[in-house]
Order: structure tokens, then sequence, then C-alpha cells
């Protein structure tokens, strides 16, 4: 009975080994053999609105970014808010606003709507050039054509995009610092209408933008 | 038989001159026109256009958000760009162009005709940033070019047909009396006025790649009718 019992247990243990191992190979690997097959991925990924998909096909550091940025939209919007609040109880109510609608990650990947890689270039460091023509969907029923030169390369054993994200990105912590300076100065009383207290922090963040 | 003729001529010099009187009595009597002063049931702000980078750029960015917003009473007329641009050889441009469209609703439902209508309103403020600054302008400049009926105020977009264009000035005072009728007569549904510009809606395909902002804000609306108290039963007599 005993013995019997020991059987199955090592058999159980043993589907679930091999359970894992096939479940790490899938979920470690973008298996992107080639640039092209990266490419064809990552679009495959988006029009399916697999934004993990997506976000594994990218170098570690792209993942990053954008990653962060989507995660520091909310508190963004929470500083803005909590400054227009400020501008409403020192200088009264202001007028309804109707937002801009953000979309999210899957609604952003969901615009690339069919791709071609045209011509690859290989760089010194390994990394390769890609010339890709892309359908990208835009308001309503327009999309458009446009070519892209995209950046890849190989990053544990496989190819990834590297996006080309401006190293002095606008920064979300710099940005919500600055309104939560002018939205203390609103509550100290620093303005004397809300026309002046908008544009002074208009110009704090140009200034923490670098005004160009 | 002169006193006959004299009579005769007497009461046809008599008919001719009441005939004339009554015939004339229409257009000599003066019809008491009143003028009344609306003042808006609602009034907002739409915001439209685009933010974040493009196609395979995937990413959100964190473009400052716009700064402005409209006071007690007021709507905001403009646009609002952010733009940096990414790294090479593949930028990834960060960008955000929000444009900015005033709503102003009045109630007209009072009215079965209307003899004429005016819509009045002051700007109150403008903005303008190019080279890195912001600077508000006195006087005011107003950058609102056109106006028109809105078609819809459930998105921030506020399209609008019957567009006209718009004078510009502290304060303005455009005749609308063709829109108000069509309210009034309800061939067009009564969703207020639009003002937009200077610019377009922003075609996402083509967005502008720049830092600047042109923005007026507008107050104190009034929309000025002016009736026949006789042809209007509900409004004031």
């Amino acid at each position: 009975m005993k013995g019997k019992t020991i059987t199955r247990t090592a058999a159980i243990v043993m589907i679930a080994v091999v359970l894992l191992y096939a479940a790490s190979i899938s979920l470690a690997k973008f298996g992107s053999e080639t640039p092209e097959q990266l490419i064809a991925k990552l679009q495959q990924s988006a029009s399916k609105g697999d934004v993990e998909g997506v976000l594994s096909g990218l170098t570690a550091e792209s993942r990053k970014a954008v990653e962060k940025s989507y995660a520091d939209r909310e508190p963004l919007d929470q500083s803005r808010e909590e400054f227009r609040k400020a501008l409403n109880e020192h200088f009264g109510e202001g007028q309804a606003f109707l937002p801009v609608k953000e979309d999210d990650l899957k609604a952003t990947i969901g615009r690339l709507l069919s791709t071609e890689v045209v011509s690859q270039k290989e760089y010194a460091d390994g990394s390769v050039e890609v010339q890709v023509k892309t359908s990208i969907k835009g308001d309503g029923d327009k999309s458009k054509t446009v070519e892209s030169t995209l950046l890849v390369r190989k990053e544990e054993g496989e190819w990834r995009l590297a996006l080309g994200l401006s190293p002095n990105r606008s920064d979300a912590d710099r940005i919500k610092a600055a309104i939560q300076v002018a939205t203390k100065d609103v509550r100290d009383g620093k303005y004397q209408d809300r026309f002046t207290a908008m544009v002074a922090l208009d110009n704090a963040l140009n200034k923490a933008e670098g005004g160009n | 038989m002169k006193t006959i003729i004299k009579k005769t001529n007497a009461i046809l010099i008599g008919l001719i001159l009441f005939a004339l009187f009554m015939s004339g009595c229409d257009k000599c009597s003066p019809v008491a026109l009143k003028t009344m002063d609306l003042k808006p049931t609602a009034t907002f702000t739409g915001s439209s256009g685009t933010s974040g980078s493009e196609g395979w750029c995937f990413s959100q960015g964190n473009p400052p958000p716009s700064s402005f917003s409209a006071g007690p009473g007021q709507v905001m007329v403009g646009f609002d760009n952010f733009f940096k641009p990414g790294a090479d050889p593949f930028p990834c441009n960060d960008l955000r162009d929000t444009v900015f469209r005033g709503n102003v609703a009045f109630d007209v439902s009072q009215f079965d005709s209307v003899a004429s209508a005016d819509l009045l309103f002051d700007t109150q403020n403008s903005i303008e940033r190019s080279n890195g600054e912001t600077t508000g302008s006195s006087p005011p400049k107003s950058f609102a070019t056109v106006f028109g009926t809105a078609t819809s105020t459930s998105t921030g977009k506020l399209p609008f047909d019957n567009e006209a264009s718009l004078p510009g000035g502290q304060s303005i005072d455009v005749g609308v009396s063709s829109q108000v009728r069509s309210w009034v007569d309800k061939s067009h549904p009564n969703h207020g006025f639009v003002i937009a510009g200077p610019t377009d809606l922003v075609d996402s395909s083509n967005p502008p790649e720049n830092n600047q902002a042109k923005v007026s804000w507008y107050g104190n609306f009034k929309l000025r009718i002016v009736y026949n108290p006789a042809q209007n039963p509900h409004a004031p007599q």
C-alpha cells in the first residue's frame, strides 16, 4: 500500500516537473532567432492585444521605461487634479472640463495593423537596424503606412527591440514635484488670481522640461 | 346740384382717406419689440488631441499635463502642444497635443419666434508659449477664430456645424439670429454654441511637433434676444 502511494506521488512529481519545465521554456523565451522573427512576433502579439507578449520582446531597459510610463500616469493625473482643486478652492469653482481620453498600453499596441521588414543593416556591436514598413491605425477608420527604423539587439540569447527613448525624457517625479510646489503656492495664497497661478505652473513645467 | 357734387366729393375724399389710413395701419403702428439677455445654462471646455509616442514606440511617455483650466463661468479655447524628440536612429518622440474648444448653451424654449439674436462675451485672459516661456497678454488676445452650433457634447472634440467666423477683440458681439431660429423652430437640436480655433482638431496621424500654446479664456456670456411679445406668449410680456 505504502509502495503504491510512493509510486503515485513520484509520478505526480515527475509530471509536475515536466509541466513546469515546459512552462518555463515558453515563459522565458519570446523565441526570436532572427530580427524578422522578432518583428513578426511583436506584430502578432500586438494584434492579439497580448501586452505581456509585446513587453517580452523589448530589451530590459525599454520594457522598464514603457512600464514606468504607464505606471506614472495615475500619480501625474492625481497631482494635476490636486492643482485644479486648489485653484477651485481658492479662486472659485472652475467650469466642467472634458479631458483627453488616453489609450492604455493594450489600445496603443492595437494600433499596429501590419508590418513588413524592408531591409536590415548590421552594426559592429552586433545590433541590427531594421527598416520596417508599418501600417498604423489612426482616428476612426483612418490608417497610415510609415517606414520606421528599428534597432534590435540580442539580449539573453534572443533578439529584442530597443526603443529610441530620449535620455532626457520627461521625468514624472520632476513634473509631479513642480505641480506640487505650484499647488502649495496656490494654497499659501501666493497668487492673486487663477490665471497668474496657471501661468506660473506652466513656466515651472517649461523649466523642468528644459524649456524648448 | 352743386351741393350734391360737393357732398359726393367730400364723402369720396373721406373714404379715400379712411382707406389709406386703414391700409397703412399695420405698417405704421409701431410693434413694441422687447430685448432680453439670457445667461448660459451650461458652459464647459472640451479638450481633445493626442498624447504619448506613436507606432512602434508603444510608450505612453510622460509629457507634463496641460497647466490650464477654465475658471468660473469661463471657457477656454486654443491649443497647448508639448514635444520632446527621441533618440536616433529610431526616435520615440514624446508629445502631447491638446485642442480646447468652448461650449456655451442657452435655454431658448420660452420663445416661439425671434426678431434677432446676438451672442456677446468678453475675452478675459490669454497666454502664448514660445521659446520655452509662457506669457499672459495685456490686453488679452482672442485666439478663437470660428464659432458654430454644437452637434454633440458627448466628447471633448465638440463637433459643430453652421460655422461662421468670429471677430477678435475684447468685447465680442456676433449675430446669431439664424442659429437661434433653428433652435426655436427645432430644425437643429440645441446643444449650444461651440467656440473654436485658431487650429483645427489634432490629426493623430500627423500631429504638431512643437512646444507652442495659444489659449484664450472667454466669459460674461449673454445671448441677447429681440422678440415680439405678441408672438411669444411664454416670454416676458
